[in-house]
């Protein structure tokens, strides 16, 4: 009986150090995973300390200054503005675009013809070094896709990333394009693909900056 | 009871079931090895590059389609979960034992526990394992909330339950690990069912396996994958196209084709 009971304290026991040490482990992973604060998520720091998103809906300036990139940080001073967006089809692009070439044929596909999520993005950049705009992605959850560079390209009448340069104190809009394709969506939102709710989306953890894309013509 | 309760101590204490979960827990402990804390290391990479960190729900073994673990894995399954106890209704008929259990206790009895422990043995030995990984990947990848914008996730819109990976991953988690455990369950159960078919004892075991390596190869990569157990129950949805309601509708057939071809076993053997 005595061996029977100490058995059991010895597995309680056991059990006990297994959920402490699992607890203390998962804590400090994830403790440990808030990297370093971007000077964007410093000065954003009020808006996101609760859902670590900072939220702004079309047409507000977006204060992109700080915010990490593959290469350091955005300068400071660089604003981004989003106007105008509105679907538009293939038939569309071909009427608008001379050398535009439809990526999966026009009909008699397994699926409906692409569309195309299209917006002007105007970039003021106040600071002194010239830099290559970071791109965001678009997103109606859980759908999310990159911007398309074949579409964006043509559309801004240009075959040369340097048309892409912002040089200090100037300002340029580009018209920028994200597909919308059949196959990649659900089955419901492909059936209210004009109406669905958009967002333009750019990730810096722990902070997710979001453009509500809020009237979207069609 | 005290029939299942014998079947289920045969099914889980026997030298099978130590080999599977040996194997099982082989190749989760490999992929947490090679895989997970090689990429943990490169946690801030991910941070500044993509803007979104590693995560247990994009490395462990049912969420990175990038290595040859989950592939391991999910492919012998089907062999794994049927040697603790699928071909032991053949090996009880040929020496005698099932007479002996019948004359004790009642047919129906006997084959309804031969099913339970076999359902079981092979249901817990293809989800533990996935269990233990996804403790083991806790403790060195962090639990963020997936985000689809990241592109670190192999779970697209058109997924299967993909709103639910992105807005409660550990639900996702729980639903796949139901279906990981039914599918196994019911994977184990082929050979019970095929026991009067078949002569010979090896392929009455790999029965299941080979049933779902040619469900593979014949619908493993296309919009029939709800076809393949092997495919539809990894959790990173290598191939797409299916919903649960068709995966549903094959779960169910194959349970009833079981206890159909059972019942008619019953009556070949029983008269």
């Amino acid at each position: 009986m005595r061996k029977r009971v100490f058995a059991f304290f010895v597995f309680i026991i056991i059990i006990f150090s297994f959920c402490i040490f699992s607890y203390t482990r998962i804590e400090s992973v994830n403790e440990n995973l808030h990297p370093e604060e971007s000077d964007y998520a410093v000065a954003h720091q009020e808006e996101s300390s609760k859902t670590n998103t900072v939220e702004y809906h079309l047409g507000d300036k977006v204060d992109m200054s700080g915010v990490k990139q593959p290469k350091g940080t955005i300068p400071q001073g660089v604003k981004y503005t989003f106007s105008n967006a509105l679907i538009k089809t293939e038939n569309d692009l071909s009427m608008e675009y001379d050398g535009w070439a439809t990526l999966f044929g026009p009909s008699g596909n397994k699926y409906d013809d692409p569309m195309y999520l299209e917006l002007d993005m105007k970039i003021e950049n106040d600071s002194n070094e010239a830099f290559y705009p970071i791109w965001f992605k678009a997103e109606s959850h859980p759908w999310s896709t990159v911007l398309d560079p074949n579409a964006t390209y043509l559309e801004n009448h240009t075959e040369d990333r340097e048309y892409f340069l912002v040089n200090p104190g100037e300002t340029k809009i580009f018209i920028i394009s994200y597909q919308l394709w059949e196959p990649v969506f659900s089955d419901g939102q492909w059936e209210e693909v004009r109406s669905l709710p958009y967002s333009l989306t750019y990730l810096d953890y722990p902070i997710k900056i979001i453009v509500h894309l809020d009237e979207v013509a069609s | 009871m005290n029939v299942l309760k014998v079947e289920l101590q045969r099914a889980f204490a026997g030298k099978g079931f130590v080999f599977s979960f040996a194997v099982a827990i082989a190749i989760v402990v490999t992929d947490i090895l090679f895989s997970v804390i090689p990429s943990s290391t490169e946690q801030e990479m991910y941070i500044s590059v993509v803007g979104h960190p590693l995560t247990v729900f994009n490395r462990w073994i049912g969420g990175w389609p990038g290595t040859v673990f989950p592939v391991l894995y999910f492919f012998f399954l089907p062999l794994l979960v049927a040697l603790p106890h699928a071909g032991s209704l053949f090996f009880d008929t040929k020496s005698g034992y099932k007479d002996q259990i019948i004359s004790r206790s009642s047919t129906t009895i006997y084959y309804i526990a031969k099913y339970i422990s076999t359902f079981i043995s092979g249901a817990l030995l293809g989800t533990v394992p996935l269990i233990l990984n996804f403790y083991l990947t806790a403790l060195w990848l962090p639990l963020a909330t997936p985000d689809a914008s990241s592109g670190l996730y192999s779970i697209f819109a058109y997924s299967m339950w993909s709103e639910l990976f992105y807005s409660r991953p550990f639900l996702y988690i729980v639903c796949y690990l139901i279906l990981i455990f039914t599918t196994s369950g019911l994977i184990a159960c082929i050979p019970l069912s095929l026991s009067a078919a078949l002569e010979n004892k090896s392929i009455i075991l790999c029965s299941g396996f080979f049933s779902c390596t040619i469900l593979n190869y014949l619908f493993g990569q296309g919009e029939y994958a709800f076809l393949s157990p092997s495919t539809f129950m990894r959790p990173d949805q290598p191939v797409w196209g299916y919903d649960f309601a068709q995966i549903f509708c094959f779960l169910t057939l194959l349970a009833l084709s079981e206890l159909l071809s059972l019942k008619q076993m019953k009556g070949h053997w029983h008269g």
